[in-house]
């Protein structure tokens, strides 16, 4: 067993959180700040809650412990749980992406924000429907839509 | 479709990192969801950054013939290769009574319009037709609209208009045409501009029968009384004698097309057996073949007397009377070509389609 160094972090909710520095250093916002010399005690990050704190610790624990290897199996692993990993609603989603953003993680920051995108390109049937039908409307008069959109919210 | 969704609340710079992986088609379609939307995703900071994530390069048409009534409501079409569909641009915002697309570089749309005058002059007008804005620029008498061929750039938005006699060049600090005297031997075909310089064919035989040459004017020589120098080597032979009705486009990097029927013989009127698109690398001044067009395609415009090319780049497009429809000559990063057929062509031309490269963003700005 071996006796890496751990760090405090204390979030929104008071809650204090140990992680091994390796895990911890994964958002750069913290490795910047021990650089810095402010982990003396605990790190604050109060503008995070624990539920969200502690998937955020779940998700680098995971990519720190896999090792960096380009073997097959080892991709396998973390891109299904990746997959699982973003499979949220979408209050939780929003959380995450604030929080991922202070804390600088690039990975998990490109992760959620292609999510994001994908689930804008991809719609269930009603939402699907009715894009189609603003679809043809847009490239076919665009200047319309917008135009009549835009009276109607009096800008 | 009210603003109380998760995109209300998210800063600006996330919501540029989330949208810039769309393709521009849905970032246009998301804009129109709210007006916290739109602004976030009309910044010109976003936009200029989507222009490099999502490009959106498309074949515009250009309308059958200058002097037919145009419909009511003026459109341009456009093709999209990637999804391989018709897209339709409104022009209606433009307030001319006719405009005639006819050329495009950066995202940017050029047209000539009636500037209203009594005169019959005319106007070309530059816009971007996702933004809805344009500029109109100084106006010129008709006779330049008929005959002149426009050259476009990316680099300063340079304009230029060019026939056999003179040449403007339009200077965006005055605001004005600038006019050299062009020192052509003949009408110059297919002009093209590339990097800082622009490259012409013109036929220096005699009527019964074709010499082609090439011709290259420097902008930097446009002061000079000598512009235009014919440029040719002696290892090229005879390149200019193997096809018939050679016209140029643009290639990629400092290559220009060459594209023509081949002829089956030497002799006065000899049949074609294929058409051939030749590059010449104007660094090394040497010619390859870049693409050569399938038999059984072929076999469709062997008919026409006539076709039409435009395009450029790696994409070239192929139109022939009564062929119906477009033929589409694609070329891989890795040399490798595809030819496809291009259906449902918009409009009721005799199949003779003109048309442009037009790559669609939100940025430019006339």
């Amino acid at each position: 067993m071996s006796f890496s160094k751990t760090i405090m972090l204390r979030n929104y909710d008071g809650e204090t959180f140990v992680v091994d520095e390796v895990v911890a250093v994964e958002p750069q916002t913290i490795e910047h700040m021990i650089e810095d010399g402010c982990a003396n005690t605990s790190i604050p990050l109060p503008n995070i809650t624990s539920k969200i704190l502690s998937k955020v610790i779940e998700h680098c624990k995971k990519h720190v412990e896999t090792p960096n290897s380009n073997e097959k199996d080892a991709k396998a692993d973390l891109k299904s749980f990746d997959f699982d990993f973003v499979k949220a609603d979408q209050g939780t989603l929003f959380d995450l992406i604030l929080a991922v953003n202070y804390l600088n993680i690039k990975g998990l920051l490109d992760l959620i924000y292609q999510t994001i995108a994908d689930m804008i390109k991809g719609k269930t049937p009603e939402e699907e429907e009715e894009m189609r039908r603003v679809n043809a409307w847009v490239f076919s008069c665009f200047v319309g839509v917008t135009c009549l959109y835009f009276k109607s919210k009096k800008i | 479709m009210d603003d109380n969704t998760i995109f209300s609340h998210l800063p600006q710079d996330i919501l540029h990192q989330i949208f810039t992986r769309l393709s521009l088609q849905q970032v246009v379609i998301c804009r129109s969801v709210s007006k916290h939307l739109y602004s976030a995703l009309s910044s010109p900071s976003f936009t200029h950054l989507l222009a490099t994530t999502s490009p959106f390069p498309l074949l515009a048409l250009r309308p059958p013939h200058r002097h037919h009534p145009l419909p009511p409501s003026p459109l341009l079409h456009l093709f999209d290769p990637i999804s391989h569909k018709w897209l339709r641009f409104p022009l209606n915002f433009l307030p001319f009574p006719s405009a005639h697309p006819i050329a495009s570089a950066a995202g940017l749309l050029y047209l000539w319009a009636d500037s209203g005058s009594p005169d019959g002059n005319k106007s070309l007008v530059v816009c971007n037709p996702l933004a809805l804005r344009y500029k109109t620029l100084p106006q010129l008498g008709s006779a330049w609209s008929k005959h002149g061929s426009v050259l476009v750039d990316s680099v300063d938005n340079r304009v230029i208009v060019l026939n056999e006699l003179a040449l403007l060049y339009y200077s965006n600090i005055k605001n004005m045409w600038l006019k050299f005297s062009s020192n052509l031997p003949a009408k110059p075909r297919s002009p093209v501009l590339i990097n800082k310089s622009i490259i012409a064919l013109c036929d220096v035989g005699s009527p019964w029968r074709s010499q082609w040459k090439l011709f290259i004017c420097s902008l930097k020589s446009l002061q000079t009384s000598q512009m235009w120098n014919c440029l040719e080597r002696c290892e090229w032979g005879d390149v200019f004698d193997i096809l018939k009705r050679p016209r140029l486009l643009k290639g990629v990097g400092d290559v220009v097309l060459m594209i023509g029927g081949l002829k089956s013989s030497f002799s006065l009127n000899a049949s074609c057996s294929t058409i051939l698109i030749l590059k010449l690398d104007l660094g090394k001044l040497e010619w390859g073949e870049a693409g050569r067009m399938p038999g059984e395609m072929f076999r469709c415009f062997q008919e026409s007397s006539k076709f039409k090319v435009f395009g450029g780049g790696n994409r070239v497009c192929f139109s022939g009377k009564r062929v119906g429809r477009l033929a589409l000559w694609e070329a891989g990063e890795d040399g490798k070509e595809e030819w496809r057929w291009i259906d449902g062509v918009p409009g009721n031309g005799d199949g003779l389609y003109r048309g442009f490269l037009f790559d669609a963003r939100l940025d430019a700005e006339p």
